[in-house]
């Protein structure tokens, strides 16, 4: 396709969500399954459910969830009455990063730009824990040219910086 | 339009687009698809520079990037000046400005050419032995001189208004080079749906194909072939071409750097468009396909302008349609020279002679020579040149015309041989083996991952390169995983170049033959560095400096090398080679910084109230990564009028502080408790949710490593503060044991520093100006003591909150999600007015919390100091059975009494502040014994004096005693006291 025919990449940031760290014990996942409506997959990078309601696996014993804005209440309600029995770990997260949506096709290159793994090789839906530019980010590619990146809020001005001088990059 | 020495109908430029530009303020004409050194031979310009040590008139050595000579400096705007880029890789285009180089006051008339009249002074290791004595020139004369004589070109001085990118890039198969072979491989790997990148340094691909009259492969023309197997390349999903990109170096793993030069060919430069950009690229297999370079001969005078390599002369003539010369002599010890000579007397030129060394020469050669009316020496060697600023004139040994020969000219077009381009491979760590026949090494059996083809594996020739270049991209294809089950066309070549580079060994002539062009390294110097007793050529390279300039000896290695061997009489394989460093060519700073200028420098962290602060004229400091603001100067007020208000207000009425950048960690489970105790000094199994308790953490050796606040939400749940730029190694410490010692531990831990937004508030109306936005919790001191932590909310915001206090005034500490930090900042700050609220800022919180004696881990520790040492030992859990450090704390060095300890300092002058890190001594004489130093000093406001924390040698014993501190030649008498120098009673906690 003539480059000029490409859908522009662009960087758009996400609405806030909820986020949750999900720490468990192999016999707590059938319970988080029922409390968070999503199956949890258990291979390191696998993700499921829907670009704005999902579960990534980021560790042998660690999952990240991501929910819209608007179920916080219910959430928080269903986190409260967990049995006590349950061994595991849910803190919430949801301020601590900000999301952004990359898109186009030259995304995978963009990110490429500060981050060394291989964006294009990564199966489609898959998530992981990586770096942008020494900064750790998460990343979840939904499609060829759609990824969602969360990073720490602090480190925002920089990845946003470091994104759109690399954006002159793909012209 | 001059170009009197551009021919019609030859070369490859675009003779419908010519191209003004200037060189050294004249202007010149030249066409789109010339480079600056064409267009500068078109018109008849040789000389183009002067030499590095001895100021010698330079002109083209050769036609690409292993030149030596043409240096120049372009210009093209305000910070846009690049020195030392060789002539024969810049494109011309339209306002090309380029200066020559090492010359005053002209090029053509060159004061510091006196250095070539002094050369016998400045043999190879010249400085060495010049600036040895007396030892007092060293600084003030020696080294002034030196930095002056050293370097070619001149810096620029101007910030550089360019951007530069770098992106990571992933392959199947990356090849290098997109001559022939780089072509063919690049066929032959995308043939299987592989991802490919070809790489050329080149403006154009197309290598040694551009340089030679057209043959025929498989019944087309050359050119055909070229244009038809780029084009199917470029239109292939899966094969990036990369022009103007240089592989310059292989790291481990196929890990290679490319640098692609984006902009600077361009007449007009596009706005916020990179200048350059660099690949680092993981590549599954690589093909390196980088052809190979001639040699220079080595004889007396034979860097004068005017003599080049007979291929570049070749390069000149088809590819850009320019004529060195007029009237060229060819020096060869090989075929390909001869070439040359039938390509320009084709075009016209009258060759006045041939000139091999070897005795005897292939008849087909001589006969074709013969009919082009070429006369011919063999078994000649040249004994010198003539002419100041352009060769006119060559002597040369005949045994025909028994002796000597002086024959005229106006070029001299030379070939010693062809070196294959070991670079990439040899970075690689590919062996390499030396080859007789061409004098020179080839890659030595195989490498995983790597492939070597045409020239660069010592094949030379078009069909070589086209057969061994479509088996190197297969082998690498398949190496990657991917099966090729296309068959390899015929590549059956018809009317290519004569090809055959071998050579006998030459002998270097003993007097000023130059070897290393732009270092100015003659034969002479070398013999020299081996009669001075050197053996390794590493060691010869670093005495003479053949081989160390900016174009790392690309012409002058192998005959550096041969010069080194017949010296220490030995073959040159056994004398080894000198090693190969990245860059192959030079790469701009630029490309390597990329990213890492301005604000994308390194990363500098906000709070989500830093906004505010900014707003506020905050000054701030760099805390870790982050930045945090230090003090809020109002007009004209100096940091101490600030700091002295800010801490006043803060005792007297209520200060706010940005406190978000304390470290968080949350450890949740059912054994977060017992995971807790194991690690802190303190007791936390006893501690009640909705209490926290200031915890130390120490390391195995049982010094203090971190402290914090940590608040018990729940059974199986707490919030660990950690300092600000403890945060991130608290928690890999954390998970370390986490993992590695207690796997049997239920327990996880979670970084929360950026979900919660921290606003410490502080003072005897803290609690009035925080209580009629909160919900959910009783504040009365009551049921909401020191030390306690509960949760509701403000203003409608999820709170956490906690009674603790780093100033000894009554405090909160307020959390709320990040995203609502900055909305509830302004609310309190707002309904602030009514209760004298000041903002402060880092430096004020030092200040009060030295007044209380509480510690900064980092600034009154130093790695080396124990709780007992800091006076903590009240933190210390006496019933508990162990914890991390513990063990270290009873080793008998620990328990000695002199052990440096966390006292106070009270100078005798009230109104000296002591410099912190300033030494303590014990007295004024000169037998005074070292005790310590300071840790913290500042002007107390409260107190109306200075005051200082300080390490001191069993401090804790010596109270009262007088002390001495000096800091340079500033003394000062002090008094030890406690740590505690405001309410010593605590009472101001509950005021």
């Amino acid at each position: 396709m003539p480059d000029a025919m490409r859908p522009a990449t662009t960087v758009t940031p996400l609405p806030p969500c909820i986020r949750y760290s999900i720490r468990t014990l192999p016999s707590g996942l059938a319970l988080l399954e029922d409390l968070f409506g999503e199956s949890f997959p258990t291979q390191v990078g696998q993700v499921s459910g829907m670009p704005d309601r999902f579960v990534s696996c980021l560790g042998p014993d660690e999952w990240s969830f991501v929910a819209p804005g608007p179920e916080k209440s219910r959430l928080a309600s269903a986190c409260a009455e967990l049995p006590e029995h349950f061994e595991g770990s849910i803190t919430d997260i949801s301020a601590r990063e900000v999301g952004y949506l990359i898109e186009g096709a030259e995304a995978a290159t963009l990110l490429n730009s500060g981050c060394p793994r291989n964006l294009r090789g990564m199966p489609t839906p898959s998530a992981a824990r990586t770096v942008f530019d020494g900064v750790a980010i998460g990343l979840v590619k939904w499609q060829d040219d759609a990824f969602r990146l969360d990073v720490w809020r602090s480190f925002v001005p920089h990845i946003r910086a470091c994104l759109d001088l690399a954006l002159n990059d793909l012209v | 339009m001059r170009n009197t020495f551009r021919l019609p109908d030859t070369g490859r430029i675009d003779r419908g687009k010519p191209v003004s530009f200037r060189f050294n303020g004249t202007q010149h004409t030249g066409f789109v698809g010339d480079t600056l050194a064409s267009a500068l031979l078109a018109n008849g310009v040789h000389l183009v520079g002067r030499s590095f040590k001895y100021h010698r008139p330079r002109g083209f050595l050769s036609a690409g990037a292993e030149e030596p000579n043409a240096l120049v400096t372009v210009t093209r705007g305000a910070g846009r000046t690049t020195p030392n880029l060789p002539a024969t890789m810049i494109e011309l285009y339209e306002g090309l400005e380029a200066h020559s180089q090492n010359h005053w006051p002209s090029l053509s008339f060159d004061v510091g050419a006196v250095n070539d009249l002094l050369h016998p002074l400045f043999a190879a290791g010249f400085y060495y032995k010049t600036f040895m004595w007396p030892r007092s020139f060293w600084d003030k004369v020696y080294e002034p001189f030196i930095r002056q004589a050293a370097g070619l070109g001149k810096s620029p001085t101007q910030r550089d208004p360019d951007i530069y990118t770098s992106r990571h890039a992933f392959c199947d198969v990356l090849i290098v080079g997109a001559g022939a072979a780089g072509i063919a491989a690049a066929l032959a790997a995308a043939k299987t749906g592989a991802q490919v990148i070809l790489a050329d340094e080149q403006a154009k691909p197309g290598g040694t194909m551009l340089k030679e009259h057209p043959a025929r492969i498989d019944g087309a023309p050359s050119d055909t072939w070229l244009h038809t197997s780029l084009a199917t390349l470029r239109e292939a999903e899966n094969v990036t071409v990369l022009e103007r990109t240089c592989a310059f170096g292989v790291y481990h793993e196929n890990f290679i750097g490319l640098r692609q030069a984006l902009t600077d060919h361009q007449a007009d430069l596009p706005p916020d468009q990179p200048r350059e950009r660099l690949w680092k690229v993981r590549a599954k297999a690589v093909v390196l396909a980088q052809g190979a370079i001639e040699r220079p001969m080595s004889f007396s005078g034979n860097d004068r302008p005017g003599v080049m390599l007979a291929g570049a002369a070749r390069t000149y003539l088809n590819g850009h349609g320019v004529c060195v010369g007029h009237r060229p002599v060819i020096v060869t010890s090989n075929d390909t020279a001869w070439q040359s000579a039938f390509d320009l007397a084709g075009a016209g030129m009258s060759v006045s002679a041939i000139v091999d060394v070897r005795d005897t020469v292939a008849k087909g050669l001589v006969a074709r020579a013969d009919r082009a009316g070429i006369a011919v020496f063999t078994g000649s060697q040249v004994l010198g040149t003539s002419g100041r600023l352009r060769v006119s004139s060559i002597t040369i040994s005949s045994p025909k015309h028994a002796g000597q020969k002086k024959i005229a000219c106006d070029s001299v077009l030379m070939s010693a041989g062809w070196t294959p381009s070991l670079h990439l491979w040899s970075q690689a760590s590919g062996a390499i083996a030396w080859d007789d026949a061409l004098q020179a090494y080839v890659p030595d059996g195989g490498l995983d991952g790597v492939f070597v083809a045409g020239a660069g594996s010592g094949k030379f020739g078009l069909a070589e390169a086209l057969v061994s270049g479509w088996r190197a991209g297969a082998h690498a294809v398949a190496s990657a995983g991917f099966e090729l089950t296309a068959q390899a066309p015929a590549f059956k070549v018809r009317g290519e170049a004569i090809s055959s580079p071998a050579t006998p060994a030459l002998t270097h002539p003993q007097g000023r033959a130059f070897v290393d062009f732009q270092n100015d390294v003659t034969t002479k110097d070398i013999r020299l560095a081996v009669q001075e007793g050197f053996r390794s050529v590493e060691h010869i390279k670093r005495y003479t400096t053949t081989g160390m300039a900016t174009d790392q000896g690309k012409t002058s290695n192998i005959n550096a090398l041969a010069t080194s061997a017949s010296a220490l009489g030995v073959a040159p394989h056994e004398a080894g080679l000198t090693k190969f460093r990245p860059p192959y060519t030079p790469i701009t700073f630029g490309t390597l910084a990329a990213l890492r200028r301005d604000e994308t420098f390194q990363p500098v962290r906000k709070t989500p109230i830093d906004p505010w602060a900014e707003d506020k004229g905050a000054v701030f400091e760099p805390v870790s990564l982050w930045r945090r603001a230090r003090y809020f100067p109002k007009a004209h007020e100096t940091m101490h009028q600030a700091v002295a208000r800010e801490c006043r207000s803060v005792r007297e009425g209520v200060g706010m502080f940005d406190a978000s950048t304390l470290g968080k960690i949350e450890v949740v489970g059912p054994d977060a408790a017992e995971f807790l105790n194991r690690l802190y000094v303190n007791a936390w199994t006893t501690l009640k949710p909705g209490r926290c308790k200031y915890g130390v953490l120490l390391g195995e050796d049982g010094f203090i490593r971190d402290d914090g606040v940590i608040a018990r939400i729940a059974e199986d749940r707490f919030h660990v503060t950690t300092t600000t730029g403890g945060a991130a190694r608290v928690l890999t410490m954390m998970e370390d044991y986490r993992q590695t010692e207690w796997p049997d531990l239920k327990v996880w831990l979670t970084s929360t520093t950026e979900q919660w937004a921290v606003i410490a508030v502080n003072g005897p109306n803290a609690k009035r100006l925080i209580e009629p936005f909160i919900e959910g919790i009783d504040l009365s001191d009551e049921t909401f003591r020191h030390m306690s932590y509960a949760e509701g909310t403000i203003a409608g915001v999820e709170l956490r909150l906690f009674r603790v206090s780093f100033t000894g005034e009554r405090g909160y500490e307020i959390n709320v999600p990040a995203s609502e930090g900055l909305r509830i900042w302004d609310m309190l700050h707002a309904a602030g007015a009514d209760h004298g609220l000041v903002v402060y800022g880092t430096e004020t919180m030092h200040v009060l919390r030295a007044e209380k004696g509480y510690i900064i881990v980092g600034q009154d520790t130093d790695g080396t100091v124990t709780p007992q040492d800091a006076g903590l030992a009240w933190a210390i859990g006496k019933k508990k059975p162990d914890f991390v450090g513990k063990r270290s704390l009873t080793r008998p060095d620990m328990l000695l009494p002199d052990r440096p300890q966390l006292v106070g300092l009270l100078t005798a002058d009230a109104g000296k502040v002591l410099e912190e890190g300033a030494q303590v001594v014990s007295d004024w004489s000169a037998t005074a014994r070292p005790l310590g130093h300071v840790t913290s000093s500042y002007w107390s406001e409260a107190l109306g004096r200075s005051i200082a924390l300080a390490l001191v040698a069993g401090g804790h014993d010596a109270m009262d005693t007088e002390v001495t501190v000096v800091a340079g030649r500033d003394m000062a008498s002090a008094t030890i006291t406690g740590t505690v120098f405001y309410d010593p009673k605590g009472e101001r906690i509950n005021a």
